[in-house]
């Protein structure tokens, strides 16, 4: 557990000195929910409920891991590359306490952008009036993210393993759009029928709709009647079958970057 | 005593044999060297023996221990590799106190002696990619040496170093003589004649001679090194 823990404190240093983390993965958060009050601000009430920090915050929370992902993949590449990780594959650590040397930094820069993520969501939710207001709802949300969390980490390892410095960043930019669009972190994919089906499949739309039920987040609406008594999101609908897909995507991506690492890190000693 | 021996070892990559049934030994505390022409095998003997590769036949002794149980050498020995390696965005502190707690070693006296005789001092807390190439490269060397080991390995130390640093280096390398066993590879021959006690010309995956300078000299029936090299790895790399 120390060369654990020695390993972990040299990739958490390397990546919280790059600047880039900060924006990406902490002030991005806040710019979102600043930026969407000001469009808020100039639309008309009530049309785009979508906007409100109480659907926006899941949304912006697992667009944000996305970049945490990248950020990930970036530094295993990189070591990949450079002859950093090859020395140490001459060292005495052993596969396992390499994981997880990578994985506990990316779950910590994790953990902080949830919480980040959550607070500025709920601080200007309270301001606003359309949050969630309650700390409870707050504390669960934080819970349900946390699988998606790890999916990114665990994808971030993966595409660091298997691709270069430049190829990973193009790979995990497909994640960064996946989650806006077909996450509907930010567009309106619940009123869209068949294609709102086929994105229940996938994690994004899972965490987000999950993590809209825990906040409150009203449907976009369609008519005058479902402006004046807007729909909320509710776990009764899709909860069970969401909640058990997304779960299961969370081992599946955890398992296959184990896998792929520990394969490949046998395989660059050839 | 021979701290490594190395009997009949082969590589074969795709479509080339990087070594050939190899087999040398090296006493403990020798500096040993490795010379030979761009392709010889040197990279791939020092990868095999740190377990960096796989070897495809044959066996060797390090420390004591078999190839079998890489995870027991790997405590004992580190490498340098020809590639600079680093952890760019931490400081030369920070690197040097990483790869000494990676093995365990906590020894400040010693930590001291490393980065003096490095010259380290005066750049301790700057980070990494800051520092030029060659002082990158004497980073690089420094961290294989914090772990203590019992047995290392240096593929072409000097490699772009100035002609001054080139010199330092060698300063340093021969004041661990006799602490550690030394295993360097390099392709100049006045290195390899400055520093060693022993040699071994390989070319081609082959081990075409081995023993001290005077012994190689004496083999080619030539005065000067350079003119034994040429006669001895000559014939097979044309
Ligand atoms: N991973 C690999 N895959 C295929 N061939 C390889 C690999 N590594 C080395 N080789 C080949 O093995 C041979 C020996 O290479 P090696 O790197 O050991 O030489 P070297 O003596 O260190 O040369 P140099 O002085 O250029 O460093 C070369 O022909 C090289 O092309
Ligand atoms: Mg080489």
């Amino acid at each position: 557990m120390k060369k654990v823990l020695l390993f972990a404190k040299r990739n958490l240093t390397e990546m919280i000195r790059d600047p880039l983390l900060y924006i990406f993965c902490l002030g991005f958060p806040v710019m979102m929910v600043a930026m969407f009050n000001i469009i808020l601000h100039y639309t008309p009430d009530g049309e785009t409920p979508i906007f409100y920090e109480k659907s926006l915050t899941p949304g912006i929370m697992v667009f944000g891991f996305s970049l945490l992902m990248l950020m990930s993949s970036l530094l295993v590449s990189k070591d990949r590359q450079s002859a950093f990780l090859k020395r140490l594959f001459s060292s005495p650590l052993k596969p396992y306490q390499f994981i997880l040397g990578y994985l506990l930094p990316f779950g910590l820069i994790g953990i902080v952008q949830m919480i980040v993520g959550i607070a500025s969501g709920y601080i200007s939710g309270a301001i606003s009036g359309r949050g969630f207001v309650d700390f409870g709802s707050a504390c669960l949300l934080f819970l349900e993210m946390l699988p998606m969390m790890i999916i990114n980490c665990a994808l971030g390892m993966l595409f660091g393993t298997l691709l270069n410095d430049k190829s990973s960043p193009a790979i995990c930019s497909i994640f960064v759009s996946a989650s806006g669009i077909i996450g509907g972190a930010w567009m309106p994919i619940d009123k869209m029928g068949g294609f709102e089906t086929a994105c229940g499949y996938l994690p994004f739309y899972e965490s987000i709709y999950l993590g809209r039920c825990i906040t409150g987040a009203t449907h976009t609406p369609t008519d005058l009647e479902s402006i004046m008594n807007p729909a909320v999101y509710s776990f009764a609908d899709r909860g069970v079958l969401y909640l058990c897909l997304y779960l299961a995507y969370m081992i599946l991506a955890v398992s296959l970057s184990l896998f792929v690492f520990t394969r490949k890190m046998k395989s660059d000693i050839n | 005593m021979e701290i490594i021996q190395v009997n009949k070892i082969s590589k074969n990559y795709k479509t080339v044999k990087a070594l050939d049934e190899v087999s040398l030994s090296i006493s403990e505390g020798e500096l040993f060297g490795l010379l030979g022409v761009n392709g010889a095998g040197k990279t791939t003997l020092i990868r095999i023996l740190s377990g960096l590769a796989k070897e495809s036949g044959g066996d060797a002794i390090v420390g004591g221990y078999s190839l079998k149980q890489i995870d027991e050498i790997k405590k004992i020995i580190d490498v340098s590799p020809q590639e600079t390696s680093v952890a760019m965005n931490l400081t030369v502190k920070e690197n040097l106190e990483f790869f000494a707690s990676l093995y365990d070693i906590d020894d400040k006296e010693y930590f001291d002696s490393i980065v003096s005789s490095f010259s380290l001092k005066d750049v301790l807390s700057k980070r990494a990619k800051t520092l030029s190439g060659g002082w990158q490269r004497r980073l690089s060397i420094a961290v294989a040496l914090i772990s203590k080991p019992k047995i290392i390995f240096l593929d072409e130390p000097t490699l772009g170093l100035d002609v001054l640093a080139r010199r330092e280096l060698w300063k340093i390398i021969k004041s661990l003589k006799g602490k550690m066993t030394i295993v360097l590879t390099s392709h100049y021959l006045e290195e390899i004649e400055a520093l060693c006690d022993r040699v071994a010309i390989m070319a081609k995956g082959h081990l075409l001679d081995i023993g001290t300078i005077e012994e190689i000299k004496k083999h080619a029936n030539e005065t000067s090194f350079e003119e034994a090299f040429v006669k001895i790895a000559g014939g097979i790399v044309e």
